[in-house]
């Protein structure tokens, strides 16, 4: 059964604030969405059963009580999260009160309010995809409140809506490209993701780490100029880890740190843009190795915080939002091949005292054994390849000797466990040698161009300092999981992840995935990040760049006339006369020669009604006007009509005008 | 019959002598006469006595149809109406004896005064052309027209027709009250019972199944079907009818309206023909939505002035 319109009616707009609220849930006091519902139930319940409204003094306290639960969970009427608070509690109040279809009106742009912090929150193309439907979905209700009940069926509303939009989609974007850009944040964004921080840590125990989560989140987006480096080459460095403790690795900061370090390119070079999500972090990730120093004014002021501590990013400020930069790299470089300082020497030669006795002394053994020091690297690496080590992402928890327990009783476990044990046998045989974190592999977007890594790239590999080539990257992960370096493949071992790797399989879920990835990269790309500098460029290749200011209202204006004139044309077209049939144009003609005379033809008239009529009124034309009329008839309804007919009621028509205007000029 | 002018001059007597029985009911005579032609039924309602059963009986003494007249009334059965199946005891077998149906032309006194069952029975032998009695069928003459007649329904003890049985009358018409000098020639003249008996025959029954035979065959313009369309689209989405016509609707008032134009001679349809039937046609279809001051809004402004002539 259809409800009735005023159920109707709610119904539509409480459906549409609903949904152009659901969003703000997640940072919403629980509260001030529960007293929302609860005013839609009740105003549901109110209008089928016919209950009266609250009294106005009722509302107005209520209104104050809510302005006031505001106040004391936020301490502030201002900012984001306590405004949208307050909408929602307003749109809750007024749902109280609401009858008129002002009153709806109210309510709807309540919802488009709480559309805009939705998109204040967060700017993905799928966000805004939700809230384009929400926002179509209010107009729609606007639509319904404000015609007639008879007038509306079940999509006419909606069809409305879209149409409304559709036709106000040129002037927005003349209002995006031209209205002036503010550089910084202009509304104070919060730090929304800032409690689900992914990825890179600077300490790492791999003891502790009994099940290694992967999270499929993207870490960053890598744009190269041309080359591209093969899987087995892309080794996205962060952090550098020298701290070991027996348990767990950390980075150590002195002040010596900022001393550049040498390096020497050689083998490919690589230039790119990376485009990183936020991380809460300081840390940029480069590839490994970082030669060259952004080229574009991407960071602009950013760059001179760009501090260079060895070949690792640093960045002072934490990374809250995406951050833009361009490096280079290169495949082979040395670094620090001639001499390390003291100091490094011994912070990447310590170890702590009496801990990991088992692995000490298989150090001692093998170096023993070994003539140089590659040799003895090779012979570590070797024990791995071969002595029954597997890779897993669920290892066994270690335990006070985390280290002994893995190479002597577990062996098996993930890069970070082979990095740290790695590590610890180097040191442990006088090689300075250090963990590195950062990302590895990456999968290639052919559809957008770009090399995407997801936090799931995670990775911990070892640097080993050898006199005369510097820090050499060893990777003993390799050595135990080929696949995962080579392929870039994670080993998604374990129950977990069955499904993720069920759907891994699938080809064009695949295709479909690396499709959104790159659409939303495109919509970051070109809307988004469409900021002062690309506003200018615009202006420069419209031939206003000198204008400043002045330029940017010449083109809003050009451009609302142009919108202006564009809808001005689809209005004259939609509303263009319909060529008519030159017979009832010679018809109309005589019946408006009449009109003229005070005898207007009814719309709903028959010819030769009106013919009787107006005979009546005026005997004079009756014959004349009835030869008219007979002509129409028979040229227009009877069968047989003839070309001649046309003709001839054409020429009737134009002798019977002709006549009245020589009588009565 | 295909001339139009023909057509008139065969129907002109017929229209002059039912003038002369049915005194100053000219258009109410003319759409009977249309409906008999367009194969329709046609029900009558109005207050006892203003003439119901005179015009139908004049209408088949002047189209030479066989007549029969049934009375409904509340204990009326259906076999009263469609004949009943006795034992023929000399030659051991059930005979069926035709009931008042089987006529040419059936006046349906009263209709709404019998029960619903026995109103059934009459219906559907209006729709289906013929009877079925014990799995036989017989077929009902050729032509075959039912007047039915009713009295406003606030009258007691009636059963009124619901929506989808008036649906198979073609027209319904209201007589009323004569004016007051064809009333007192009404009262001068002679009983109309012996006018009837002196009525001849004006139309051979040969004659009237060509006409009958040539109403869907009058020319409908292009513009005139639009006409016909706008009308039933305006019933349906104005707003101002509980509910539209049906295609049903729609056929039946083009039908008419085809009715109407041979009637008055003419070879194809005009929007005058469509608008003349318009209210006879869909009057008893559409239920117009009752604006609060209970009023009975005119048919003719809600749906005739409402829709241009294209």
């Amino acid at each position: 059964m259809k409800p009735a319109p005023g159920l109707e009616r709610l119904l539509a707009t409480c459906g549409a604030l609903a949904l152009a609220l659901a969003p703000h849930v997640w940072h919403l006091p629980v509260w001030t969405t529960a007293a929302f519902a609860a005013a839609v139930v009740w105003r549901l319940f109110a209008e089928q059963r016919g209950w009266a409204l609250p009294p106005q003094v009722l509302r107005l306290a209520a209104a104050l009580v809510a302005t006031a639960c505001v106040l004391l969970s936020f301490h502030t009427l201002n900012g984001l999260d306590a405004g949208t608070a307050l909408l929602t509690l307003m749109a809750a109040l007024k749902l109280t009160e609401t009858r008129a279809p002002r009153d709806h009106a109210v309510l709807v742009f309540v919802g488009y309010l709480l559309c805009l912090a939705t998109l204040l929150y967060e700017q993905s193309l799928g966000r805004l995809a939700y809230t384009l439907v929400a926002a179509w979905l209010l107009t729609a209700a606007l639509a319904r409140v404000h015609r007639p009940v008879e007038a509306n069926s079940a999509v006419r509303p909606f069809r409305l809506a879209a149409r409304i939009m559709a036709l106000g989609l040129p002037l927005t974007v003349v209002l995006f490209l031209f209205v002036p850009r503010i550089e910084g944040r202009f509304w104070s964004l919060p730090a929304t993701s800032a409690a689900r921080t992914t990825g890179i840590d600077d300490q790492m125990s791999p003891g502790d780490v009994a099940q290694l989560g992967l999270s499929d989140e993207p870490a960053f987006r890598v744009w190269f100029d041309d080359a591209v480096p093969p899987p087995a080459r892309r080794y996205w460095r962060m952090v550098v880890l020298e701290g070991f403790d027996g348990r767990s690795w950390r980075r150590v900061t002195t002040s010596q740190d900022f001393a550049a370090p040498m390096i020497v390119p050689a083998g490919v070079r690589y230039g790119y843009r990376v485009t990183l999500e936020p991380t809460q972090r300081e840390w940029l990730p480069g590839l490994d190795t970082v030669i060259g120093w952004p080229r574009d004014l991407a960071l602009r002021g950013r760059a001179t915080q760009l501090v260079y501590v060895e070949p690792r990013m640093l960045e002072h400020r934490a990374v809250t939002s995406r951050l833009d930069y361009a490096l280079e790299s290169s495949s082979e470089a040395r670094v620090m091949p001639t001499a390390l300082p003291a100091d490094l020497v011994r912070r990447n030669l310590l170890l702590p005292e009496r801990r990991s006795p088992q692995s000490r002394a298989l150090a001692t053994e093998l170096r023993a054994a070994s003539h140089s020091e590659r040799e003895y690297i090779e012979r570590v690496l070797d024990r791995f390849r071969r002595d029954g080590f597997s890779y897993t992402l669920e290892p066994a928890p270690l335990g006070a000797e985390p280290v002994d327990e893995f190479l002597f009783q577990t062996r098996e476990g993930f890069c970070e466990h082979y990095a740290s044990a790695f590590a610890v046998l180097m040191r442990a045989a006088g090689i300075p040698a250090r963990v590195v974190i950062g990302y590895q592999g990456g999968e290639w977007n052919s559809y957008g161009g770009y090399l995407l890594v997801r936090q799931s790239s995670a990775h911990a590999w070892t640097e080993v300092w050898l006199a005369g080539q510097g820090w050499l990257r060893v990777d003993p992960t390799a050595a135990v999981a080929p696949d995962r370096i080579r392929r870039n493949e994670v080993a998604r071992v374990g129950s977990g992840l069955a499904t993720t790797r069920l759907f891994a399989d699938l080809a064009w879920l695949g295709r479909a995935r690396e499709i959104w990835d790159a659409a939303r990269t495109r919509w970051y790309e070109s809307v988004v990040r469409f900021g002062p500098d690309r506003q200018q460029r615009l202006l420069e290749a419209l031939g206003l760049g000198e204008q400043g200011v002045r330029g940017l209202a010449l083109a809003l204006t050009a451009g609302f006339v142009l919108v202006a004139l564009a809808l001005a044309v689809l209005l004259a077209w939609e509303l263009r006369p319909r060529r008519r049939d030159p017979l009832v144009a010679a018809w109309d003609a005589v019946c408006g020669e009449l009109a003229a005379a005070g005898l207007p033809r009814a719309a709903s008239e028959g010819p030769l009604d009106y013919a009787r009529r107006v005979a009546a009124a005026e005997p004079a034309v009756a014959s004349e006007l009835g030869q008219v009329a007979e002509a129409y008839v028979a040229a227009r309804y009877l069968p047989g009509a003839t070309v001649t007919d046309r003709q001839r009621l054409v020429a009737l028509a134009r002798g019977f005008r002709a006549r009245r205007r020589g009588r009565a000029p | 019959m295909s001339d139009a002018a023909d057509t008139r001059r065969a129907l002109e007597p017929v229209i002059a002598a039912l003038n002369s029985i049915v005194l100053g009911k000219d258009r109410q005579v003319r759409l009977a006469l249309a409906c008999l032609l367009a194969r329709g039924h046609l029900l009558i309602e109005d207050l006892p006595g203003v003439g119901k059963t005179t015009l139908a009986q004049a209408l088949a003494r002047v189209l030479g149809l066989s007549y029969q007249r049934v009375q409904f009334t509340a204990d009326l059965l259906p076999a009263d109406v469609i004949g009943v199946s006795v034992y023929d005891r000399e030659q051991s077998r059930f005979e069926f004896r035709r009931g008042p149906v089987f006529a040419q032309l059936l006046l349906a006194d009263e209709v709404n005064r019998a029960t619903p069952k026995a109103q059934s029975a009459l219906l559907e032998a209006m729709e289906e052309r013929q009877v079925t009695v014990d799995g036989r069928s017989y077929p009902l003459p050729e032509p075959f027209f039912v007047v039915a007649t009713q009295n406003p329904s606030y009258q007691l003890g009636t059963y009124p027709l619901p929506e989808s049985q008036l649906d198979r009358f073609l027209m319904r018409i209201e007589l009323g009250y004569p004016g007051a000098l064809l009333e007192r020639e009404l009262l001068r003249g002679q009983d109309r019972r012996e006018l009837l008996a002196m009525l001849a025959p004006q139309l051979s029954a040969d004659t009237l199944s060509a006409l009958q035979r040539h109403v869907p065959r009058v020319h409908v313009a292009e513009p005139l079907l639009d006409y016909v369309q706008a009308l039933v689209r305006h019933t349906r989405e104005s707003g101002h009818f509980e509910a539209g016509l049906s295609p049903r609707a729609a056929i039946a008032l083009l039908r008419a309206s085809q009715s109407w134009a041979l009637l008055h001679g003419r070879p194809g349809v005009l929007p005058e023909d469509v608008q003349a039937v318009a209210r006879a046609v869909a009057g008893h279809r559409l239920e117009p939505r009752s604006p609060v001051d209970g009023s009975h809004p005119d048919l003719e402004r809600l749906l005739l002035g409402a829709v241009a002539v294209p």
